[in-house]
């Protein structure tokens, strides 16, 4: 008799370690895959050469084919689709303006889109997987989870595998509770870019095709064929 | 050698004396001699430019200079792609190799790293001349002075999550007009390859497999068989290491020097089955007909002194000898010998020494009217006005000249054992039975209808076949590479370009712009897909002088508002920056400063400097679609199609030497009826004349098309056609001798000759062709017509 008593305590006393599964790097993983297509941002650049930050809003799709729409709203519209080979920019007439295919930019381009259409495997070809967990205040290395709390925070900080990310920043900072809430860039400058996100559970397709269809037809053609 | 006095009332004096006539031999023997030395003192000049062999006035000196000067960069390049699965592994591959070149002596320089420093250094290139740098788009900003459109786009990039360095650089470059012409240069002109820059690395990816460029220069000629050697043995070394490595690593190369190689390789295993056998060949017949030694060696003092003479003359005359001249006057041969076989053929049933001179006696005559009538044949060739076709008639005229001296003041004094075996003569009294049959003369009839069948072929059928991609021996891995390295590189076209030149730096770069803007309606129509110049770079001074005044509006309007607002750029900076534009004034771009950046570096190639006067530069050209619509836009801006330029080139020599081989034959015969009767010299000319036209016949029915060169090999079966008919003419009878002597010509020259039909080489396997089929058919046919024209007690009664 006791003994069974000893073992129902012992086992109600580890079900926490069951119930807040929240902070562990698999569900983490799980919201970093499942997030909105479509989202509001805000972003909050922090220079340090500018006395204040800048501040912009916009909106996020994340569209098939491995594109993202990430359209600036606020103060001045202009619209960006990133895709695995770079960057073709529309300005505020949604003109395409340039397309940039640069080593670099397309790395960037890699990453933003792994990050926020969820690519995981990207993610962890590119990058280096910290998890760290926690309510308020101070934020521990989940080594074991010690308490459940409904609003588990989590705190993954992704630092650069590659020589061409690594050089501009220095790690990325992705928190969150029930989902992915803000992604915070730390360049090697110092400047920092934070990202805070708001799903809206709309379907946005029709809206952003444009950037999508208008790409194909205006994109530079110079392929050539041999002689 | 008493008899020699009694040489005053010899009819034939001139064959009395023959010590004399050797001591003649000798001493021009020392002439030749004499003059070679003197030759090669001063230099041999063996020519090998096709070009050279165009006529004088037909060529443009400075687009001659131009277009070989720029085929000499373009032929110096070697592509490598280094492929594996592996990205680290093609790296340190492909690093492995450029150190491995970078090393050796025979490589100049190497391209494998873009590095950082190389893109810093064409970032702050395009920062300095930024005032005088502008693309076709901002240029229609500027004009319609939408400049807002400039203050917006760097709002724009500021915002943008990837705006890092540019917040620097807008502190001095505030509307990013240096950022904005580097983006645009980069869509529209660095060619979208499937290379990408990676990590300092130029690196394509296709299905899983990594390729890397590395791209070598040349210090030396890629037709040096030296410089073969040292880069083929450092490949060899290269691809030993990484088979022993455990990630696959290939190699895939293309450029001249591997073509010049192969076909060298090629070339020299040919040489040595083909030229050996047939050596081996024409050795054992030629000692097996007369069982000595010395016919061989006669017979090659005659060949030796021929075309020492032939080189020597047209050297001292043209002061260099064309290639095309010796490949062609090396085939003399087959006519030279025909005088020395006939030499030792006379008199085979004489056993006596004594006898000696009358073997000359008996022959000068033929020989003689046989040279005379190559000569003249020969000499229609000097009528044209092109060099190549002139140097082949002086080197044939003297190289047959100096085979027939040989024999005629040489071999008298060689004493010759007559032995020829029993079973040769008997083939030859049998062959000649055989001809002397009633039925040969209706042969004889039928085969005169054959010439008509030929120039029926020859008008309907099309079986010219002038295009110079014939000639080329290709090794099937070397064609491979070559594409593949094409699809990844996405190279220009070797063979077309436009050639532009002016009279001054800055004219040559206004004709570049206006030629490009001529480009840019074939590419709009598709007639090709892309192009690259120089202006797109470096822009002519007056179109610098008017991307200044354009930008001065900007600069000095209020523009900057946005960007003060946000304190991206204070009012003071934006003042300062205004000075340095107004200072920046003078700032232009030149050429030599171009030259000397990043990407001037990289297109150095398409500047070939100053060439005669003018200042001269290149625009290639990328997939071209429609070659026929490409034509010379103007007097400045020319055309080049180097690989149609040589076709036509061959084309013309052809159609020129297939009129006048019909000449010659006009002309030979018009020689024969000096010393026989129409008859006569019409069956003597009927020889060679069905033998031609055999030959067209056979060579079409096989499919191996007409080029230049079988169509001089016609020449050579006309000229052995008429000695075979002279020969017969001249010895009275239907003889055995002389019919040993053509015999052994004829099957000497197609051991020789021949057998080259068994090269794999397209040209060399026509000629071979075409002189195995002329030859076996003349040696065939001059039985009969030799049976034929002894033939007086047929009167013409038909």
């Amino acid at each position: 008799m006791i003994r069974k008593f000893a073992l129902l305590c012992v086992g109600l006393c580890f079900t926490p370690l069951v119930l807040s599964a929240d902070c562990d790097i698999n569900s983490v993983n799980e919201k970093l895959s499942n997030q909105a297509a479509y989202s509001d941002f805000v972003q909050t650049k922090t220079i340090k050469t500018l006395s204040r930050p800048l501040v912009s809003k916009g909106q996020i799709w994340v569209g098939p084919n491995e594109e993202l729409v990430w359209q600036l709203i606020m103060p001045i519209k202009s619209t960006m689709v990133l895709h695995q080979d770079g960057v073709r920019q529309y300005n505020k007439h949604d003109e395409l303006q340039s397309e940039q295919n640069h080593a670099v930019i397309a790395e960037l381009s890699k990453v933003f889109l792994a990050l926020l259409a969820g690519n995981m495997q990207q993610l962890q070809s590119m990058l280096s997987f910290q998890l760290f967990c926690g309510g308020n205040g101070e934020l521990q290395k989940a080594k074991s989870v010690t308490d459940a709390s409904e609003n588990s925070t989590w705190k993954l900080v992704l630092k650069p595998k590659t020589k061409n990310i690594s050089e501009l920043m220095t790690e990325i900072v992705v928190s969150g509770a029930s989902r992915v809430e803000t992604i915070r860039f730390t360049e090697t400058r110092g400047d920092s870019t934070e990202i805070h996100l708001t799903p809206k559970h709309i379907d946005a397709s029709k809206i952003f095709d444009k950037y999508f269809v208008q790409a194909n037809s205006s994109s530079v053609n110079t392929s050539a064929s041999k002689e | 050698m008493n008899s020699n006095s009694k040489k005053t009332k010899d009819k034939y004096s001139i064959f009395s004396g023959e010590r004399a006539r050797a001591f003649l031999w000798l001493v021009l023997l020392g002439v030749i001699g004499g003059l070679f030395f003197g030759q090669l003192s001063s230099g041999i000049k063996l020519e090998t430019s096709i070009l050279k062999l165009l006529p004088k006035d037909d060529s443009d000196i400075a687009t001659e200079t131009a277009f070989e000067q720029f085929a000499e960069k373009n032929m110096r390049q070697l592509i490598f792609l280094v492929q594996s699965e592996s990205e680290s592994q093609v790296k340190a591959s492909a690093s492995q190799l450029a150190e491995k070149l970078q090393r050796n002596d025979v490589i100049e320089s190497v391209s494998f790293l873009v590095s950082d420093e190389k893109q810093n250094a064409i970032a702050k290139f395009n920062f300095d001349y930024r005032y005088h740098l502008l693309s076709k788009a901002d240029q229609k900003l500027l004009l319609s002075e939408s400049f807002d459109e400039f203050s917006d786009n760097v709002i724009q990039q500021v915002y943008s999550p990837f705006s890092g360095k540019l917040l620097d650089l807008i502190k001095v470059d505030p509307l990013l007009l240096s950022y904005r012409y580097a983006t645009s240069q980069n869509s529209n002109f660095a060619k979208e390859s499937l290379l990408k820059l990676r990590d300092e690395h130029l690196i394509a990816e296709i299905d899983g497999v990594f390729y890397v460029l590395v791209t070598a220069k040349l210090s030396k000629h890629p037709f040096d068989r030296v410089v073969q050697q040292e880069i083929e043995s450092l490949l060899s070394k290269i691809n030993k290491t990484w088979d022993s490595q455990s990630d696959k690593v290939q190699l895939r190369k293309t450029g001249a020097l591997f073509y010049a190689s192969y076909a060298y390789t090629a070339a020299q295993s040919e040489i040595s089955t083909i030229g050996v056998g047939s050596l081996i060949l024409v050795i054992t017949l030629v000692v097996a007909a007369f069982l000595s030694v010395r016919p061989l060696v006669l017979v090659s003092f005659a060949i030796a002194f021929g075309i020492s003479s032939g080189f020597v003359f047209v050297h001292y005359f043209f002061e260099s000898v064309h290639l095309l001249t010796i490949v062609f006057g090396a085939s003399l041969i087959g006519v030279a010998v025909d005088y020395a076989f006939h030499y030792f053929s006379v008199g085979a049933l004489e056993k006596s020494d004594q006898e000696k001179n009358s073997r000359l006696r008996k022959i000068f005559p033929a020989i003689s009217l046989g040279l005379i009538s190559s000569v003249i044949g020969y000499l229609s060739l000097l009528t044209t006005p092109f060099p190549g076709l002139q140097q082949m008639a002086v080197f044939c005229v003297f190289g047959l000249f100096g085979a027939y001296l040989t024999v005629v003041l040489l071999f008298p004094i060689i004493r010759l054992k007559n032995s020829t075996p029993k079973f040769l003569l008997f083939l030859c009294s049998n062959i000649l039975k055989l001809a002397q049959s009633p039925r040969t003369v209706w042969l004889w009839r039928f085969l005169l209808f054959l010439p008509l069948v030929a120039l029926i072929i020859l008008f309907t059928r099309q079986v010219e076949q002038d295009d110079i991609r014939q000639f080329q021996t290709v090794d099937e891995t070397l064609k491979q590479d070559e594409a593949l390295i094409k699809k990844v590189v996405d190279a220009p076209a070797a063979n077309q370009f436009y050639l532009v030149q002016g009279e001054s730096v800055d004219s040559l770069l206004i004709h570049l712009e206006e030629t490009t803007e001529y480009l840019d309606e074939l590419v709009k129509n598709q007639v090709i897909e892309g192009y690259q110049s120089i202006s797109q770079w470096l822009p002519s001074r007056k179109t610098q002088e008017y991307n200044y005044s354009l930008y001065k509006k900007l600069i000095m309007s209020r523009v900057y508002e946005p960007l003060t607002e946000l304190n991206l750029v204070t009012q003071k900076q934006i003042h300062e920056l205004q000075q340095t534009f107004i200072e920046d004034e003078r700032k232009i771009l030149t050429a030599d400063l171009w030259l000397d950046s990043p990407i001037g570096n990289q297109l150095s190639h398409l500047w070939l400097g100053k060439i005669d006067q003018k200042y001269v530069a290149v625009v290639s050209l990328f997939g071209i679609n429609q070659l026929d619509e490409l034509k010379s836009f103007n007097e400045n801006s020319v055309f080049v199609d180097k690989v149609s330029q040589i076709s036509d080139l061959f084309s013309l020599y052809r159609h020129k030497t297939s009129q006048l081989l019909l000449i010659a034959i006009g002309l030979i015969f018009v020689i024969l009826l000096v010393r026989y009767n129409l008859r006569k010299a019409f069956i003597i000319s009927s020889a060679p004349i069905i033998a031609i036209s055999t030959t067209v016949i056979g060579l079409s029915l096989l499919g191996v098309p007409m080029n230049l060169f079988n169509t001089l090999a016609l020449f050579l079966v006309v000229g052995i056609g008429i000695d075979y008919g002279v020969f017969f003419a001249e010895s009275k009878t239907a003889n055995r001798d002389t019919l040993l002597a053509i015999l052994l010509s004829a099957f000497t020259t197609i051991f020789s000759f021949g057998l080259l039909a068994l090269s794999e080489t397209g040209a060399i396997h026509a000629f071979g062709l075409t002189m195995l089929l002329g030859i076996t058919t003349t040696f065939f046919i001059s039985p009969i017509t030799g049976h034929l024209v002894n033939d007086d007690t047929r009167k013409i009664r038909e």
